[in-house]
């Protein structure tokens, strides 16, 4: 019982809202950039024209449901459809419709084909359907441009309370431990060089390569250790109020390294960035962004 | 006495919690519904932490929504070598296989391994079905293309069936130079590192050569 209270006081705090919007404002656009590549050729991913694997008819992990291939031209339907959605969430112009409908679209998309459902696909619906139970496009949004226009003597919120910030920040910590745990199960703590072995292959970027080139390889299995320490350990490195600002530092290296240093996952890095930026950066941080907003929305307003 | 500046006022300012007068936006979400969506996000994350630790009981949760929890597993195991997928047509003129390019049927993510063909070679190598699937869509697309290319007067052969292969490039001794990532023709590979996924069967693909007419 007093866990469950601590927690339902945990949930209920206020927090600032800039956190929110932040996630709102940057995390369609890192989906979006993921999908880019793809949506450019809808009929290829989702319509008729491009190659689908079939309807396994059976109970098949691969195929977790059949769907079939849409006709062309409601492939781009769709395809536009989930720009517009992704743009207006991260405007924040009807900020709940375009975040349903952005968690829809990109749940059709990442379950219609196995072969283009990664992280980024299978975890924007989550995040959307996150920011719809949310108030995100409250502040910093063409909603609230709008809503300010009709009540210009209205006070602009600083807080919210945001059961959708709360699951950011604990999905964080537990997404981090489940990664390590893969990563301890898998080969990262029997062979000392796994880090070393994923700079070889087509996600290799000119820095990758230059950086495998300079650095020894003991350096190599130096931070394939940190990461799972980082990693493993993340409710503690996130969870305490001491560690957390050098949590925060390790975990957006870690991520600025992994997009400089494999070409497509850079949009996964991307999204994770703005998930801890939103739900881990320091409140005095926030404030500097928020005054560089207001200036921002000021000069919009003139 | 007058009352002096409240201490607590000022050192809630400072950890950045609201002030009496600010305004805190509260949740649309009625109270039920913050429930269930508590109780959601709680399965969410057992469901994270079970599919990382292999519970057996995340297989009795429908496949289309523990897929959506499968996202952590992150490059957990060491690359052997360096993989790639490739493609050959059994060219009806010439009689024999030749390398295909794939960009023109498979553009999305051209040339990485995110690609379309790639990703169905790497998760479908062993069902047949699909394998045939994409035998199937890979000689139709090739040779409506080459039959558009002969109607404006240029040279191409149709392909009569296809064979699959996946290239295993070793990495060399850990501390060696790491090479710049290229995309080398199949035929530049020694035969070791190529092992052949699928072909059409040579009774399937005489057929189908007779039947384009070659």
């Amino acid at each position: 019982m007093i866990f469950w209270s601590l927690f339902r006081r945990w949930l209920a705090r206020p927090q600032r809202l800039s956190r929110l919007e932040l996630v709102r404002f940057l995390f369609p656009l890192a989906a979006l950039g993921f999908l880019s590549g793809r949506l450019l050729h809808a009929d290829e991913l989702l319509g008729e024209t491009g190659f689908h694997v079939p309807d396994l008819g059976h109970d098949d992990w691969r195929q977790p449901l059949y769907l079939p291939p849409l006709p062309d031209t409601a492939a781009w339907l769709l395809a536009a459809l989930t720009v517009l959605a992704g743009i207006c969430l991260s405007l924040g112009y009807r900020t709940r419709l375009a975040a349903l409908t952005f968690a829809l679209l990109v749940a059709w998309i990442a379950l219609s084909d196995r072969l283009a459902a990664f992280t980024v696909t299978k975890l924007t619906p989550t995040l959307a359907f996150a920011l719809f139970f949310s108030s995100a496009g409250t502040r910093y949004s063409v909603d609230a441009l709008l809503a300010q226009r009709r009540e210009p003597e209205a006070d602009s919120p600083e807080f919210v309370r945001s059961g959708a910030l709360c699951f950011i920040q604990l999905f964080l910590p537990i997404f981090y431990g489940c990664s390590a745990v893969f990563k301890a199960r898998g080969d990262w703590l029997r062979e000392p060089y796994v880090l070393w072995t994923h700079v070889h292959d087509s996600y290799q970027t000119y820095f990758a390569w230059l950086l495998a080139l300079i650095t020894p390889l003991a350096v190599w299995h130096l931070l394939q250790l940190t990461i799972v320490a980082l990693e493993g350990l993340a409710p503690l490195w996130l969870g305490w109020r001491r560690t957390r600002p050098f949590a925060l530092c390790g975990f957006l290296m870690m991520h600025v390294m992994i997009g400089l240093m494999f070409g497509p996952v850079k949009w996964f890095s991307l999204l994770m960035i703005t998930l801890l930026l939103g739900g881990y950066l320091p409140d005095s941080q926030l404030l500097r962004v928020e005054a560089a907003l207001g200036r921002l929305s000021s000069f919009a307003r003139r | 006495m007058p009352p002096g500046p409240d201490r607590h006022a000022v050192a809630a300012r400072v950890a950045g919690e609201p002030k009496p007068r600010d305004r805190v936006v509260e949740s649309w979400v009625p109270s039920w519904l913050a429930k269930v969506l508590i109780a959601l996000a709680a399965g969410f994350f057992c469901a994270l932490f079970g599919d990382a630790s292999a519970a057996r009981w995340v297989n009795d949760i429908p496949r289309p929504l523990r897929f959506f929890t499968q996202i952590a597993a992150l490059f957990p195991y060491e690359d052997k070598a360096v993989l790639e997928y490739r493609a050959e047509g059994y060219d009806c003129q010439q009689q024999k296989f030749v390398e295909l390019e794939l960009r023109p049927y498979f553009p999305i993510d051209d040339g990485e391994k995110e690609n379309r063909f790639f990703r169905t070679l790497q998760f479908y190598h062993s069902d047949r079905t699909t394998m045939r699937a994409l035998a199937g869509y890979l000689i139709v697309r090739y040779n409506e293309a080459a039959l558009a290319a002969r109607s404006h007067g240029l040279s191409a052969s149709p392909i009569g069936g296809v064979r699959f292969s996946s290239v295993h490039i070793p990495l060399g001794e850990p501390g060696s130079p790491v090479a710049r990532f290229r995309h080398l023709p199949l035929a530049s590979f020694p035969e070791s590192y190529v092992k052949h996924a699928y072909y059409t069967p040579e009774s399937q693909r005489e057929a189908s050569c007779r039947e384009l007419g070659q």
